[in-house]
């Protein structure tokens, strides 16, 4: 199974990760985002049900994601994030900006 | 003219009394009666000639019961022709039968018959009468023997006993029948005359009673009451009729009363009470030896009425009516006057009259107790006018009920509500208590609290309360100081203890925990501190100043400082920020430190006279490991080399030296010793050994809080600093009652505790990995191998959310170091170093140019935000427990700290207590 998939449903685009985003996988991260058809985007789904981890590289791509969405009037929602990650979220103020389910 | 003398003969017999008669035998056997008088007629109503032929008329008027024996009597005299006597019964003509007595001579008559001449007597009354007198003697026979007592005829003439009981006969263990005839004396005084004996010199009484001891044959003596008179029968002799009773038992009795009354006038003469006893007039029959030398008087004096002159005339009226009414109700009662002492002094007395019954419940009259009562009286005078004069509120309860007793009229002025209106409730709902305000003290606890009045005014007060036994039972005496007007000072201020608290807390952080001494050795440290109500003094102080070139060292400070209140904390705050000056300021010697420390506190103007602070400072050398330490009115701390526990600084020794801050110029001395790896030294607040004081009323003193540690050890030589730590706490505090250090940190106990413990970690066996990471990719490989090798050792320490945690520090950290350090050089290696002891920690090491972990800015803060990079060392502070930089940044320590290790075997704290000092 690929370590990260994407769908495109309408208006809304889903990125799904199912390892630890680490600098690599953060990479690999935005190439997959990169390849989405941004200027329609106007819901980014992040499912992050099977992401045990995130690193400050992960985070930082997820902010390069937020900049160009919201640019297009379009919202970021994470979802499945666990325990660890939602409080991470939370202390970084990350929630602020993306809609953490 | 032999009618003549026929008919004087029958005169004659008419006027005799009975029947005159002559009764004939026949030569044929037959009987008659030739003569009898008319008296014979009037009594069978047979006509005389019929008895002249023949007797049979006669013989049938026998009574039946009677014949066989009559005829008997007949025939016998007809044989010895001896007088005839004998008594039978007749049948009278009217049907009812009379006794006679016939008494006859027989002759013999020529023709061989035999004629008796005699007289029939009535003796009818004469037999009733014996008969009766019979009765009456076995009666009186029967009584004399049932008789307890012993009862003894003696004949005065020749001193015989004519008559004795069978219980007289007991007296003198004899039966009656021996003692008959013997002489009295013989029976009564086994051959001695008595001196009571009536044969003696006092026998001239015609009626005596006395005491005397009767003698048994075997000696022993008999009390007796004797009671004898003598008694004369006309025509007989006179006679001694003495009566002997049994007295032992009323001389046991006697005796035993003896005793009582003995023991009674002991205990009531040794009593200090006024005790008096009256009679069922109430009038006073005596008085205990402590009443007599009260009042000064003789028992004479004080008797029936006589006690009242001592009464206070204002009180005399009262006194006779209470115990007047109390008289006829027959009722106890108590009453309370005033009596003349012997000096001439009026005492108060409390006088308690209970009434006295007999077995029966008759009224015997009053015994009764009295107390003088004068110095309580005016010891309540007195705490009434201390109570009314004293400025706070006082609130005197029961301690187990919590029930007021009493209350002054400032407490009843706080509540609002009358001082009657309080007592009786529990003070509970009159004061709360605000949660976590307690004042520690030693005797005497402290908090503060608030009182709502009826009318919703809050009134805030400060409490001190202590117990005391009254009276065998506890008595709770709380004063309330009314500090509303002081709460509004300071709320208005907003000067609050908590934020004093974290001003302190954050003056101190950050405070290292995994230092890097070099040399594979890493010093851990260990600094808790627990604040008394959050507003103690204690405080620890670390300072790591490892890149100093030329001479790294690690500072440590543990400190207390005097007082509990908020300012305390201030000037805790001072210290700490004088100390870390000095600290900062100069590589002065410890010693150097110290002595300014000093002069400093003392010359700044923050300190009172009374105030100072202990504390026990130590200085190690990265590069020697020599510890330098001194205790400056402070606990001893203890090292822990290979099993033993040593005090540093030992009593007498240098390194002991006093308070800081107290008086400028003070020498103080220093005393060091190198450390070596294993070494754990605690250093503690005198709040840990005073812990035990509040419950138990015991201290432990540093010798024997050295001997507890020491027995921990010799049960867990290989326990980490930090679990000692838990160990030595959780020993201390459960024996003490106490609560410490529980997961809100609280402390029940009357004083701060703190605890600074450090320990030299070898690190020769810790894992360790050398990375050259050629690219992002086997970087994250790297992270990923060595987590999965970590993770599962650091989950069975019991560390939480391991594998979160420990890739945010490896990612982080080895992203920082090979990005930002070696610029993603492959050549450069990257260590990583993982152990476990106190804590679990994680050491990465690179190498570059290193930075300052402090001058990276807080992703959080708005405008960083959006930031794309720079939360790297944000995460790795966030996901580790502790984390120390060294080496210009270039390196770190993460460490995690365990959670608190299972319960182990612990000593009984009551053992070290006891054992005796070395």
């Amino acid at each position: 199974m690929s370590q990260i998939s994407t769908d495109v449903s309408g208006n809304t685009a889903t990125i799904r990760v199912s390892v630890a985003i680490d600098g690599d996988v953060a990479e690999q991260m935005k190439t997959a985002f990169s390849a989405l058809p941004l200027d329609k985007i106007k819901l980014l789904v992040l499912d992050f049900s099977a992401v045990p981890f995130i690193g400050s590289a992960g985070l930082g791509k997820l902010l390069l994601f937020y900049k160009r969405v919201s640019s297009n009037g379009g919202a970021i929602e994470v979802r499945g994030a666990s325990r660890e990650l939602q409080e991470l979220f939370q202390e970084l103020r990350l929630d602020l900006l993306f809609k953490i389910v | 003219m032999e009618q003549a003398w026929s008919d004087r003969l029958r005169r004659l017999t008419a006027a005799a009394p009975g029947i005159a008669y002559e009764f004939r035998r026949n030569p044929d056997g037959s009987y008659c009666l030739p003569f009898a008088s008319d008296r014979m007629y009037e009594f069978f109503g047979i006509p005389i000639e019929l008895l002249a032929e023949d007797a049979q008329h006669a013989f049938n008027r026998v009574h039946p019961e009677d014949l066989p024996e009559l005829m008997r009597s007949i025939q016998r005299s007809e044989r010895t022709m001896a007088p005839w006597r004998h008594e039978f019964r007749l049948r009278h003509q009217k049907g009812h039968y009379l006794w006679f007595l016939g008494q006859s001579i027989p002759t013999k008559d020529p023709d061989g018959g035999i004629t008796w001449r005699g007289f029939l007597l009535d003796v009818t009354e004469f037999r009733k009468l014996s008969e009766t007198l019979r009765d009456r003697d076995r009666f009186l026979a029967n009584l004399l023997e049932s008789l307890p007592v012993g009862v003894v005829v003696i004949r005065k003439q020749d001193e015989r006993v004519v008559l004795i009981n069978a219980a007289g006969a007991a007296m003198v263990s004899h039966s009656a029948e021996q003692l008959l005839n013997m002489r009295c004396r013989d029976v009564l005084c086994g051959g001695r005359l008595s001196k009571h004996c009536p044969f003696g010199e006092s026998a001239s009484e015609a009626a005596h009673q006395d005491e005397l001891l009767l003698v048994q044959p075997d000696g022993t003596p008999i009390p007796v009451l004797r009671q004898f008179r003598t008694y004369s029968i006309p025509g007989d002799q006179d006679y001694y009729l003495m009566v002997f009773t049994d007295i032992r038992e009323r001389k046991r009795l006697e005796t035993a009363l003896r005793d009582s009354e003995s023991r009674y006038r002991e205990l009531a003469d040794s009593i200090p009470a006024l005790v008096w006893i009256s009679g069922p007039d109430g009038a006073c029959v005596d008085f205990n030896r402590t009443w007599l030398e009260f009042r000064g008087r003789t028992l004479e004096q004080e008797k029936e009425d006589g006690w009242l002159e001592g009464v206070h005339p204002d009180d005399r009226e009262r006194v006779t009516a209470t115990y007047r009414n109390a008289l006829q109700a027959r009722a106890p009662f108590v009453m309370t006057y005033r009596l003349l002492r012997h000096d001439g002094v009026y005492r108060w007395i409390e006088d308690h009259g209970v009434p006295r019954l007999d077995t029966e419940g008759n009224f015997l009259g009053y015994a009764g107790g009295c107390m003088d009562i004068t110095d309580r009286q005016e010891a309540q005078a007195y705490l009434e006018a201390v109570m009314a004069g004293v400025q706070a509120g006082v609130f005197v309860s029961d301690a187990r009920t919590d029930i007021l007793i009493d209350v002054n009229n400032e407490a009843a002025r706080l509540a609002e509500q009358p001082r009657d209106s309080l007592v009786g409730r529990s003070w509970r709902d009159i004061i709360t208590r605000d949660r976590g305000s307690d004042h520690p003290g030693a005797e005497e606890r402290g908090w503060d609290g608030q009182i709502v009045t009826p009318k919703l005014h809050l009134r805030r007060v400060r409490v001190r309360e202590t117990v005391s036994a009254v009276g065998g039972r506890d008595i709770l005496v709380q004063s309330a100081m009314d500090i509303t007007d002081l709460h509004h000072l300071l709320s208005s201020q907003q000067v609050d203890i908590a934020l004093a608290r974290q001003l302190l807390d954050d003056v101190v952080r950050p405070m290292p925990r995994h230092v890097n001494l070099g040399r594979d050795l890493s010093l851990f440290v260990d600094a808790r501190v627990w604040p008394c109500a959050k507003a103690g003094g204690d405080h620890a102080l670390v300072r790591n100043f490892g890149d100093l070139i030329g001479s790294p060292l690690t500072a440590l400070a543990l400190c207390d400082q005097s007082g509990h209140e908020v300012n305390c904390v201030l000037r805790g705050i001072y210290t700490t920020l004088t100390l870390d000056t000095i600290l900062r300021g100069s590589r002065r010697t410890l010693q150097d430190r110290l002595e300014l420390f000093n002069s400093l506190l003392e010359l700044s103007g923050v300190f009172r006279e009374e105030d100072f602070v202990t504390g026990w400072f130590g200085d190690i050398d990265h590069d020697t490991g020599i510890l330098t330490y001194a205790a400056c009115g402070h606990p001893p701390a203890f090292l822990i080399r290979e099993g033993q526990v040593a005090l540093l600084p030992d009593a007498g020794t240098p390194g002991n030296n006093g308070p800081c801050g107290f008086l400028a110029g003070t020498a103080f001395t220093t005393a060091a010793l190198r450390l070596l790896p294993g070494d754990r030294v605690i250093a503690f607040t005198d709040g840990l050994a005073e812990m035990p004081y509040r419950n138990r009323k015991q201290r432990f003193t540093a010798p024997m809080l050295a001997r507890l540690v020491q027995a921990i050890i010799d049960k867990n030589p290989d326990l980490p600093v930090s679990e000692l730590t838990d160990v030595l706490l959780a020993t201390i505090t459960t024996f003490s009652g106490e609560s410490v250090g529980g997961p809100n940190g609280d402390n029940s106990s009357a004083d701060d505790v703190s605890i600074l413990a450090f320990e030299i970690e070898s690190l020769t066996q810790a894992r360790q990995w050398i990375l050259h990471p050629g690219s992002d990719r086997e970087l994250a490989q790297s992270v990923t191998a060595i987590a999965r090798e970590l993770v599962p050792l650091w989950e069975k320490q019991g560390i939480r959310s391991p594998e979160f945690r420990l890739r945010s520090v490896l990612e982080e950290g080895l992203s920082n170091i090979w990005i930002h350090g070696h610029r993603k050089s492959p050549d450069i290696p990257i260590r990583v170093r993982a152990w476990v002891r106190n804590d679990c920690v994680l050491e990465l090491a690179g190498a570059g140019e290193g930075f300052e972990p402090e001058r990276v800015p807080d992703p959080r803060l708005p405008d960083r935000i959006l930031a794309d990079s720079g939360r790297g060392i944000f995460m790795i502070r966030r996901a580790a427990d502790f984390l120390d930089w060294f080496d210009a940044g270039r390196a770190f320590r993460a460490a995690f700290r365990r959670p608190a290790a299972p319960a182990i075997p612990v000593p009984d704290p009551m053992e070290i207590m006891t054992f005796p000092v070395k």
